[in-house]
């Protein structure tokens, strides 16, 4: 039955048949000596193979894959945090422009008029710098904007 | 959101490996890892046949799952990972012997014996250091190639339509390849075999 069949020989071998199939195939090859033969040189193949199997010392080998197959930062989420961290730094700039102080700057009535109009100045260490003994009145406030922003 | 709270499903020796590579596409290293420890002692077995160098297996074996790892989104049939990482292997061996896997099938009919090889007999067998020694030679002296298709059948199990998908054969084509390995593996071993007619 199994003669020009070396298909079902080896699936014996690797176990692969039905027990009625195997126990079959079995009965032949005992009486065949063609078939004898085959299975022969296929278990001896097999047990060759498995003798050998298992041996190997791989323990060693992950710490060299772990190193090369770790997982990389998503870009997409490297991209986002970018986009929030930036997003954040303008809008925080935005609110200090508009908190920034005025600082008013007007001379005193005993001293010669040189304009009608406060001097404007949006640096908030303008009242410290001024020399002193001139006669200016310094101070700070915010402007309407500013005010109207907090 | 729910994804994010689920608890990941333990891995163990029963986890097939089609669940494996879909987790480890999804990006769990845990899976990944534990393909490594399922697979690793083929692989490398297979290396050092193929290159006959224990030194050689190992960097090969890490390259070939770095590999794996790199190209795992391209697995379409999960439950084919092992075929899949030793087909990468054989790659690997190949261009480590500067072997181009495109070259015409090898040409070694003059080595192969048509006559009916005696055989052994497998109940007494000795499968002592001298018999692998000889065992080794053997399967050294096979083309690259044909004992790479050698061993993925008979050492690994693989079936004939996987080895065939890993090569770019015809089925017929590895049988016969097979065929002739098979031939000339018996015939390098059957000497030594003595007292087993």
């Amino acid at each position: 039955m199994t003669c020009g069949k070396p298909g079902l020989l080896e699936a014996l071998t690797r176990s692969e048949l039905t027990a009625t199939t195997a126990a079959e195939v079995e009965a032949h090859a005992s009486t065949c000596a063609r078939c004898r033969h085959e299975l022969n040189w296929l278990r001896t193949e097999r047990a060759l193979f498995r003798a050998r199997a298992g041996r190997d010392e791989v323990s060693h080998l992950w710490q060299g894959i772990a190193a090369r197959t770790a997982p990389a930062p998503r870009p997409w989420k490297q991209l986002a945090f970018a986009l929030a961290a930036s997003a954040l730094a303008l809008l925080s700039v935005q609110q200090l422009l508009q908190a920034r102080p005025t600082v008013n700057v007007a001379q005193t009535a005993e001293s010669e008029p040189l304009s009608s109009e406060p001097i404007e100045s949006t640096d908030p260490t303008a009242c410290s710098r001024l020399p002193e003994g001139l006669g200016f009145r310094c101070t700070m406030s915010l402007s309407d904007d500013a005010l109207a922003s907090r | 959101m729910l994804r994010l709270l689920r608890r990941p499903v333990a891995i163990g020796p029963e986890t097939p490996d089609e669940a494996l590579v879909r987790r480890a596409q999804a990006g769990e290293g845990h899976a990944f890892q534990a393909l490594f420890e399922r697979h690793v002692t083929s692989v490398r077995r297979f290396l050092r046949d193929l290159l006959r160098d224990g030194d050689a297996a190992d960097d090969a074996t890490q390259e070939s799952f770095a590999r794996a790892h790199a190209q795992l989104e391209r697995l379409g049939d999960h439950d084919r990972f092992k075929p899949w990482v030793l087909g990468i292997a054989r790659n690997v061996a190949f261009e480590a012997r500067r072997v181009r896997v495109h070259d015409v099938l090898d040409e070694e009919d003059e080595g192969v014996p048509d006559a009916v090889i005696p055989g052994p007999d497998p109940e007494s067998l000795l499968l002592d250091a001298e018999l692998e020694k000889h065992f080794n030679t053997a399967l050294a002296v096979l083309s690259p190639r044909r004992r790479a298709a050698l061993l993925m059948r008979l050492d690994h199990g693989l079936s004939y339509e996987d080895i065939a998908a890993s090569f770019g054969w015809s089925i017929p084509t590895v049988k016969n390849e097979i065929h002739r390995a098979r031939l000339k593996l018996r015939a390098s071993l059957q000497p030594h075999l003595g007292g087993r007619p």
